[in-house]
């Protein structure tokens, strides 16, 4: 070390392995000696203060009904438990919200390039008035629009089985039976063969040359499958119907309730308006030549933009929307300000019998775990693209 | 208070280490001098320690100086419902429980304007007291045995309510009668703000009696309000008087009543936080001022013709010479009830201004919120 | 022999009729095809019957006494009434700064400080219950405006940009301290001011403060944190990597909760932070991360020829990183970091949730505040839907503006 240092003369100041190394102590002080006083300060506060905190409490029941689970749920469930089921609330609202964010996204962006004036117009006054107004207020504003909607008794009903009214959406669902794990195994099996045998017929329509419909029989093959294990199993799955009961309100079949369909309108929409720019980018960033080359080939509008452009515009398309994937998992948190029971909601309201610092702390870990998930799926589709290119 | 210790010696721990590993044998001696300085120095480092802690808790226990040092009172309280704590088209703060806390301000300030208000959801009353970041709360806060161990320091109850349910009044029950009691209620949807009492009492309800029933939780008064209105719910439950005030506010109010359940006591209180004394103390007297005032007849118009009379009681809560209810030694000004009383009135005014039957609330002041000696509960220990 | 076309031919005819004039413009843009007439008819009809509703609810139903009755309320929140004239001082010197930027910068600048004059001088002569006093303080904003175009005279040409900088830091950060009555934490009011307590700073002022306090400051940490994640040193860098991931991958609301709590405990004794600053620290650490991405991407899209040809040039690494790779970076990426305020902008919408009056929460406490208003819920929403666009548009419109004036990737 020290022969390094005075390595040919060169004085100590000078000497770039001596001042890398001192900077590299200087910051690692600065770095620890700055935490350490923020922490020496919390600490001495929180011991000051007598601010309750940690975790003992997760074990205890939290005795607050929450209005809609995926899961069963009662009051007498522990805080761990209660947590969950809310977490479960905030995964169930962003699924649901990044799928149709992305169908109203690509449908927007695709609209904004269209040669119909009054459809690309509205897509543009789409885009720009729904990017541009905070979430909140647009929260606020859909919830008063789905009050809007006539209540339970006077609902919008669709042969006996959909129902929308002010208190949510209700539809027929499926409920699994005994048989469900093996029919979903031979499920799973049909689909890995049909997926064989499209991916053959694929190859062999490539080298022919001659059309096969490898569509067609990927479907076939995979609800042929399905259909037959499903009688062959005798019904694995048991179809329940949404019924009224007291008050008119419904049971049974699956619902969600109306601060659901405002917080997922809101979700959807404010998301979708910054997808459809990507889109569009996207599809732009695609060269003029590629359009022109595939409708010289006869393709027409639709199939070019599905077979030629879309495919290579993707590449700039998923990676930032995948962060807007993220966004809308975390605007979901806003759900409390019209009563949908999410992490936030459910956390702030337990902190009336919990320290608020440890649950509010859990929450923010759990957000933490579903952003990692995020940024693994990004990474892998980085990976998958970037396999192809070489 | 350990943890600071701690860090202190490992810090100088750390600093020991590396001034013996860099020094050569030959300055140990050097080194022995030099620990046995860090060793007083230590020492010096623990006594200021404890003298800064002290000088802590001087500041925090003293919270009348800060008050005064400050100019204003931070009142924890509301500003969305009407009648308790609202702002007025002009920005002002009013209602019921600002009252209160202006009541405090014009006692230790002179100047019943010298507050500032922040605004809580329910669910953010209890960390804002634990931080002690506000002087007082009076934000509809029911007084509960564990709020008062974690919470604060409550003083005298100034207004008994209870938790109802408020129905339209065509609601039928799962059998086809109008719903007339709470035990219809089973598999209705329940309108509720989060982070109450309410919610902890409904949900107790529904499961004592093994009833079904559907939770929609809000967090501020006007989505629940909307979504009982629209009738995304059936039943909206809050504390009576709040169902009464928010019922004031529809379009009909006759198409809706208040099921004759009454399913807790909901004493609503202002509190304090915890760890001054003579702070609670000094709450405490200012609101059983507000309360004897009224039950001396004091209102802010009639204080000088109080004064030039006869009724010795009343006079000692105005501060006449040489009476006393414990004003000094609480550091108040001899004649504070006055100031008070001219800035918000007695209880009484209080109550009428803000909830009474010439407002839109239209609360009558019956039952347990009238005075003990009207035959209700609102009472505070005399004042002498 | 040659002969012309038009010899040969005659005059050329006139184009066919169905693609000039007005028939011309809808057969090409709204009826070009089949399917394209149909979807123009349906929309067409929808946007008819929306518009007829949206009219129908405009003139029977709706009730602006809510926005009307209290106006001051929406601007500057529970701001007292006799310190009015702090913040119109701020607004005054922010005029005058636009004025300037109009005359200096001309393009985008002069639209925007044209289109804001006039939006402020329409809403002076709005007839409408409203004091003598606040018009005039409205119809002072043009004329500030125009002292303002007056001074830029005599800012010398080639330092304008210096100048330019360093006028408008200024400005903001006097706007900041005037509004919120110079009281900083543990140094009180040294002006000499009456300090206005934090819940009374409210309203649009609020977030207008927040967003310039955010904007002014989340650059230059983004940019620090860039750097320190481009760093090699290992703890600087590691440290970096944790702060920007970590705020990145919570929702706001959880940090503004954190920080309402926790935060005040992080400083030294005796220090308190009001609410005011906390929450100004908090959008600008949120929004600093955010930054921090968008600029480390800006740097990363730099070709490293560009520092190659810097270290050739015998500049040390930071003068390379200072005045090669970060200019270039930062000028890659001006439409995202537009993006990033507009939507730190829309953040502040956020504040409530640790107990400040933004313009979203007097909204909603006039809702439920007054009895009166229970029921206008759509025209408060409309109204603050609105407000808030015309700012987060205007930026996004300068930002394409800009990007065009610069020529971002047409160089």
């Amino acid at each position: 070390m020290m022969r390094l240092l005075q390595y040919q003369g060169i004085p100590l100041w000078r000497n770039v392995v001596f001042l890398q190394f001192t900077l590299q102590i200087v910051s690692a002080v600065l770095v620890v000696s700055f935490l350490t006083i923020v922490f020496t300060n919390l600490f001495r506060e929180i011991d000051q203060r007598e601010i309750p905190f940690g975790f003992s409490f997760l074990d205890r029941s939290t005795g607050i009904p929450i209005g809609e689970t995926l899961i069963d749920y009662t009051p007498e469930d522990s805080y761990r438990y209660t947590l969950f089921v809310a977490f479960l609330n905030t995964v169930k609202v962003a699924f649901v919200g990044v799928v149709f964010a992305t169908i109203v996204g690509i449908i927007v962006g695709v609209a904004r390039l269209s040669p119909n004036w009054l459809v690309n117009r509205l897509a543009l006054v789409y885009i720009d008035v729904f990017r541009n107004i905070p979430l909140l207020v647009q929260l606020l504003f859909w919830f008063f629009i789905v009050l809007a909607l006539p209540p339970i008794r006077e609902a919008y009903v669709l042969g006996d089985a959909f129902f929308l009214s002010n208190s949510g959406f209700a539809m027929p669902w499926v409920a699994p039976q005994g048989s469900f794990w093996p029919w979903v195994l031979v499920c799973a099996l049909g689909l890995g063969a049909a997926f064989y045998a499209a991916r053959v017929m694929e190859r062999r329509e490539t080298e022919s040359g001659r059309a096969s419909h490898s569509l067609l029989a990927f479907l076939v093959i995979t609800f042929g499958v399905g259909t037959a294990a499903f009688f062959a199993f005798g019904g694995p799955l048991d179809v329940t119907m949404p019924e009224r009961g007291a008050f008119e309100r419904l049971s049974g079949g699956t619902q969600v309730s109306g601060s659901f369909l405002a917080l997922l309108i809101g979700l959807v929409v404010y998301t979708s308006s910054f997808i459809a720019e990507i889109v569009r980018a996207g599809i732009q960033s695609v060269s003029k030549g590629q359009t022109e080359a595939a409708r010289s080939t006869g393709l027409n509008g639709t199939a070019s933009l599905r077979f030629v452009i879309f495919p290579q515009a993707l590449r700039v398309i998923i990676p930032p929307t995948i962060s807007h994937y993220l966004n809308l998992t975390k605007n979901s948190s806003l759900a409390a300000a019209i009563g949908y029971p999410d992490m936030v909601s459910v956390a702030t309201t337990l902190t009336q019998t919990a320290p608020a610092v440890s649950l509010i702390g859990i929450v923010m870990v759990s957000y933490l775990g579903l952003s990692l998930f995020y940024a693994l799926i990004g990474n892998i589709y980085n990976r998958l693209i970037r396999y192809k290119a070489l | 208070m350990k943890v600071r210790m701690l860090l202190v010696i490992s810090v100088l721990a750390v600093a020991l280490t590396a001034v013996v590993a860099c020094g050569d044998s030959g300055e140990l001696d050097d080194a022995n001098a030099r620990i046995a300085e860090l060793e007083s120095e230590l020492g010096d480092t623990k006594a200021m320690l404890s003298e800064a802690e002290a000088a802590a808790a001087a500041t925090t226990g003293n919270r009348i100086q800060r008050i005064r040092d400050r100019g204003v009172l931070i009142c924890g309280s509301r500003i969305d419902v009407a009648g308790y704590g609202a702002l007025d088209d002009a920005g002002r703060n009013i209602g019921f429980d600002i009252d209160l806390c202006r009541a405090v301000a014009a006692a230790v300030l002179g100047d019943g304007e010298a507050i500032e208000v922040r605004p809580f959801t329910a669910a953010e009353r209890g960390p804002a007291l634990q931080a002690a970041e506000i002087d007082m709360m009076a934000r509809t806060v029911t007084w509960t045995t564990s709020r008062d161990a974690q919470w604060g320091d409550y003083t005298y109850t100034t207004f008994y309510d209870g938790q109802g349910f408020m129905v339209p009044d065509d609601l039928l029950a799962a059998d086809g009668s109008p719903v007339d009691s709470a035990h219809d209620l089973s598999g209705a949807a329940v309108c509720v703000i989060a982070g109450t009492t309410t919610e902890l009492n409904m949900a107790d309800f529904f499961r004592q009696n093994n009833y079904d029933y559907n939770p929609n939780v809000f967090e501020e008064n006007d989505a629940a309000r909307a979504a009982y209105l629209s009738g995304a719910c059936d039943v909206f439950t809050n504390d009576r008087s709040q169902l009464a005030a928010i019922r004031s506010t529809f379009d009909n109010p006759g198409n809706h009543v208040i099921l004759p359940e009454t399913i807790s006591e909901e004493p609503l209180t202002p509190v304090v936080p915890h760890g001054d004394t003579q702070w609670f103390d000094l709450v405490k007297t200012i609101m059983a001022g507000l309360i004897y005032a009224e039950a001396y007849g004091i209102t802010s118009g009639n204080i000088d013709q109080v004064l030039a009379g006869e009724n010795a009681k009343a006079q000692r809560l105005l501060g006449a010479p040489d009476t006393s209810f414990g004003q000094e030694s609480l550091g108040l000004s001899q004649t504070v009830m006055q100031d008070v009383l001219r800035a918000v009135g007695s209880y009484g005014e209080i109550y009428d201004r803000n909830l009474g039957p010439d407002t839109p609330i239209n609360l009558p002041r019956t039952g347990r919120n009238r005075l003990w000696i009207d035959g209700g509960q609102i009472y505070a220990p005399p004042l002498r | 022999m040659s002969t012309t076309t038009a010899e040969r031919f005659g005059p050329a005819p006139p184009p066919p009729a169905f693609t000039v004039g007005w028939q011309g413009w809808l057969r090409m843009n709204l009826f070009s095809s089949w399917s394209s007439g149909i979807v123009t008819i349906a929309l067409g009809v929808a946007l008819f019957f929306a518009a007829l509703g949206g009219v129908r609810w405009l003139i029977f139903t709706s009730d602006w006494a809510v926005i009307t009755d209290r106006v001051p309320l929406y601007i500057v929140g529970t701001y007292p009434r006799e310190y009015y004239w702090r913040p119109e001082i701020a607004l005054l010197l922010v005029s005058g700064l636009m004025g300037m930027a109009w005359r200096t910068w001309g393009g985008p600048a002069r639209g925007f400080a044209a289109a804001f004059g006039a939006l402020v001088f329409v809403v002076a002569l709005i007839p409408y219950q409203m004091d003598v006093l606040y018009r005039a303080l409205l119809l002072a904003v043009p004329a500030a405006m125009a002292g303002g175009y007056y001074c830029a005279h005599f800012i010398p040409e080639q330092s304008r940009t210096k100048w330019f900088g360093i006028t408008g830091a200024g400005v903001l950060i006097a706007s900041l301290l005037v509004i919120a009555g110079f009281s900083l934490p543990g140094i009180g009011s040294p002006a000499g001011l009456h300090p206005v307590t934090e819940s009374e700073v409210g309203g649009l002022m609020l977030n207008l403060l927040l967003a310039a306090f955010g904007i002014i400051a989340s650059l230059p940490i983004g940019i620090a944190l860039a750097l320190g994640r481009r760093s090699r040193l290992p703890v600087l860098k590691f440290a970096c990597v944790a702060f920007i991931e970590t705020i990145r991958g919570v929702p706001l609301i959880t940090l503004l909760f954190m920080s309402r709590h926790l935060l005040p405990l992080t400083f030294p004794e005796n220090i308190d932070v009001s609410l005011l600053y906390l929450s100004g620290i908090t959008i600008t650490i949120f929004s600093s991360a955010y930054m921090a991405e968008n600029v480390r991407g800006g740097m990363a899209a730099v070709s490293p020829q560009q520092s190659q040809a810097g270290e050739a040039l015998g500049l040390k690494q930071w003068q390379t990183t200072l005045f090669i790779t970060l200019p270039q970076g930062l000028r890659n990426i001006i439409p995202a970091i537009v993006g990033q305020f507009i939507s730190l902008f829309k953040d502040t919408s956020l504040v409530f949730i640790i107990g400040m009056l933004d313009l979203v929460e007097i909204g909603r406490a006039g809702l439920s505040g007054k009895i009166e208003y229970s029921d206008n819920g759509m025209e408060v929403y409309l109204f603050l839907a609105l407000v808030f666009w015309v700012f987060t548009f205007s930026m996004a419109y300068i930002s394409r503006r800009i990007e065009r004036t610069l020529g971002v990737g047409r160089r």
